[in-house]
């Protein structure tokens, strides 16, 4: 399904709200650009598209993005009184190239396990990397994945099933 | 960048008439200070500060495209 397709009217109440939030929020930081909104069974992911570069929306590792996909979140939960869909706020494809990436690594780790018989930890990373790590990683067979360590410094093992590190 | 800090928290709390926002203006900094109801902090803040922490990362990127330095910190009303 291409974006452009999409018109607004066809958005659920939580993704034209979600939308209307990222646009108004562009707006007030007087930063020109659209929102185009994609909305899926499990997730709603808003696309900025401007003609300016987008690097200062994007920030160092993404953090520009990932502050305004919570606020974004925040906000439409707060409006909408109920928790919804996932909503993901990617600018330029950037969060399709990392998540490729992600996934990339994952599947090459996982299969070192596999080969080595040795589990391999992941650097620290955000709830909706490890998501990806965790989701790439046991698409190889007889891989298991684990989470460990306290926030913001929360990692993923990737191991062998019975060899699952213990998270305290 | 005062008006889109007033949006983000009008948007996120319950008690907006409760809302207040100072702002001292620098040569090349802007620091603020929002007082909110203190039923709506929990709001602001997030859970370990994630949604304080994501205000503070937007508006220090609004304050970029201006060439200023943006500052933020959150409190209860404390008339409340």
């Amino acid at each position: 399904m291409i974006m452009s397709d999409i018109i607004p009217s066809q958005l659920s109440e939580q993704g034209q709200i979600a939308r209307k939030v990222l646009q108004d929020i562009l707006w007030k930081m007087e930063f020109p650009a659209s929102v185009e909104a994609e909305e899926m069974p499990e997730q709603i992911i808003l696309s900025i598209t401007s003609d300016e570069s987008l690097g200062l929306l994007i920030g160092k590792g993404g953090q520009t993005l990932n502050a305004m996909e919570s606020i974004v979140r925040a906000i439409t939960q707060h409006k909408t009184k109920e928790y919804g869909k996932r909503i993901t706020v990617d600018a330029e494809g950037y969060r399709q190239r990392q998540d490729a990436r992600l996934e990339e690594m994952a599947r090459e780790a996982a299969n070192r396990v596999i080969e080595t018989g040795e589990s391999v930890m992941m650097e620290p990373m955000n709830a909706r990397d490890r998501r990806i790590v965790h989701m790439a990683a046991t698409e190889v067979e007889g891989i298991t994945t684990v989470s460990m360590g306290e926030e913001p410094y929360r990692r993923v093992v990737i191991c062998l099933p019975g060899q699952e590190p213990v998270d305290r | 960048m005062k008006a889109l800090l007033h949006y983000l928290i009008t948007s996120l709390v319950d008690n907006q008439d409760a809302i207040d926002i100072r702002e001292s203006i620098g040569q090349r900094n802007i620091a603020y200070v929002v007082y909110v109801h203190p039923d709506d902090l929990g709001k602001v803040i997030g859970k370990n500060g994630r949604i304080a922490n994501a205000l503070r990362i937007l508006l220090r990127a609004a304050g970029a495209i201006q060439d200023k330095t943006i500052w933020v910190d959150f409190n209860r009303q404390p008339s409340l």
